[in-house]
Formats: C-alpha cells, structure tokens, sequence
C-alpha cells in the first residue's frame, strides 16, 4: 500500500476530503468511534486482514500514527 | 433544559432532553434512517412511535416525509411522555402522546407503520453500560422481554398491511428474537446494520461479558483487540 493510497482509504471510510499527513481525529467531526471503525474495517478488506493483529491501530487517531504503525509491520511502503 | 442533537441525513436536530429520559443513539440514527428509505414512497403514514423516549424518531420523520396526518407516540416512562410533548411543540407537529408498556395504549387502534426503540439490552449488560445510568431497562436477562412482546402483538391481534420496525442489539440474544421472527412472519428483512466496539466501561468485564456470550445472551467478536457489537434494524411487511 502506498500513502496516497493509505489517504485516499481513510478519506473514503470517514466520507471526507484532503485528509493529509497532519489530520488527527479531532480536527474531522466524522472521526469519532464509528468512523474510526470504519477506517480499520476499510484498512482491514484493503490489507486482506493483515492490519487485524495490529491491535495499536484501534487506539492510533491520527494519520501520522496510523502509517508509523503500517510502516513498522511492512505493511506501507 | 437540555438541548441534545443528532445528525440526520446530514441535517442536525436538536431535541429537548429531559432528564431521566434515553438519550439518543446510533440505534435511534438507524431506525430514522431505515424507516425513511422504506416509506418514504407511501401516501398516507399513520405512525406509532414505541418507547418514544423525546420522541426523536416520529418527529424526525414527520418532518422529513412531511407528514401531515397525526402521529402517535407511546412510552412507559413518564417523563419521556412529557419530554415528547415538549419536542411537538418545539417542532410544531401535530401528535397524541400515552403513557403505557410497548402497544398497550394502543390496542384498538389500527397504523400503517409501526416503529420500536423500547429498551432491548440483556440486564447485567444494561448495569454496566453508559446508556442506562438515568433510565431503567427492565428488558429482562437477555433483554429480549419487549422486543419479542412487541412482536407477539401482531400475531395475537389481527394486524395487516403494515411495516413494523425494530432494532436487535448484539447485547441482547438476538438467536432468540431471530427464531421467533422466523417461527411467526415470513416477510422479514434486515434493513441495516452498523457496527461499533464496546465503550469503555466494559473494560475490565471480560469474565462477565465471555460468560453471557458463551450462553447465547450476548454477542460480539475480537476485532483489533476489542470488543466489536452490533445493532441491526429489521423490518416485517403484514
């Protein structure tokens, strides 16, 4: 997975535009508990249920977290 | 006064909230949402709102799909009768609000659309919960008690040409109300389904929250390490 692509999944699972490196979950009202859920299910069909084990990614609410974490289990390039 | 509000069709409605009265939840932004999509083509609505709570579901959908035939709106609770009142007014909607469990206020009287939010969680979850701390649940061990005595109404009264609504929260035993659901009605479908992990509060509970899985009263599955739930909203056409 590339980081355009990791965006684009998030601005997809969160029905929002121009997520970018800096957008933590407080900065976008759609980022609470369900839309967090749903980008870790969207990350999940993305990854074919490699990013299920990474139980960090539930508590990671903002990018630059979330592709540290992908980065760190060869899952971002 | 407590003004509460939730985000509907990506309009935002503020409620009246009283106290001691169910706040609105993902489950009440689901019902609003199926039961738009279902009769949202119909001609004539003639609502019953069940476990009314502020009334959120009949009003928000009175004044979406323009409804100018009176709604009727019940709950147990008094309070939440009171609360509704309030909430007509506010929005200027004509209604007729009882006191009264599940559809006893209305047993002789006849509606198209049918829709229940009354309290549908087993108990020892409802003890724990954020949701129940001002309200009572009394939905019974595995919080099906109103749920499957909503349902029982239709088949023990003579009751057709209707769509009924409800949701089945994983914190319930939802085998049991899907088995009754498939015993009596054979025009029923799953409207909606979300899902969400267990807030919190339930951190520490496992023991308890493994055991009431492990008999059927509740269900939910590992996911990223937490607990993950779900609330369905179903749908029958008599």
């Amino acid at each position: 997975m590339t980081e355009k692509e990791l965006l684009k999944i998030i601005e997809k699972a969160l029905g929002v535009k121009n997520i970018n490196d800096k957008t933590i979950s407080k900065d976008i009202p759609e980022w609470d508990s369900l839309g967090h859920l749903s980008i870790l299910t969207a990350l999940d069909e993305a990854t074919d249920g490699k990013v299920e084990k990474i139980v960090e990614l539930s508590e990671s609410y903002s990018v630059k977290e979330i592709k540290q974490l992908l980065k760190k289990n060869n899952i971002l390039n | 006064m407590i003004m509460k509000s939730l985000t509907v069709f990506n309009q935002e409605y503020k409620m009246i909230l009283d106290k001691n009265v169910f706040e609105p939840n993902l489950t009440t932004k689901l019902m609003i949402e199926s039961c738009y999509e279902k009769i949202k083509k119909m001609k004539k609505i003639n609502l019953v709102d069940i476990g009314c709570g502020c009334g959120i579901i009949g009003i928000v959908l009175k004044k979406k799909l323009k409804i100018k035939e009176k709604s009727y709106f019940s709950d147990i609770s008094s309070n939440a009768v009171e609360n509704t009142k309030k909430n007509l007014e506010l929005y200027n909607q004509n209604g007729e609000v009882l006191k009264g469990n599940v559809l006893n206020p209305w047993k002789n009287k006849k509606f198209n659309v049918y829709i229940s939010d009354v309290s549908a969680i087993a108990h020892d979850i409802s003890i724990i919960s954020p949701w129940y701390k001002s309200v009572e649940n009394n939905s019974g061990t595995d919080g099906t008690k109103f749920t499957i005595e909503f349902l029982k109404f239709f088949k023990d009264n003579n009751i057709n040409k209707s769509f009924i609504f409800f949701p089945v929260i994983s914190l319930s035993n939802r085998k049991k109300i899907l088995k009754f659901l498939n015993d009596n009605f054979q025009n029923y479908k799953c409207l909606n389904k979300k899902t969400w992990f267990l807030p919190e509060e339930f951190n520490g509970q496992e023991k308890l929250l493994e055991n009431l899985k492990k008999n059927d009263v509740i269900d939910f599955k590992e996911y990223f390490g937490k607990k993950l739930c779900f609330t369905e909203i179903y749908c029958i056409k008599i």
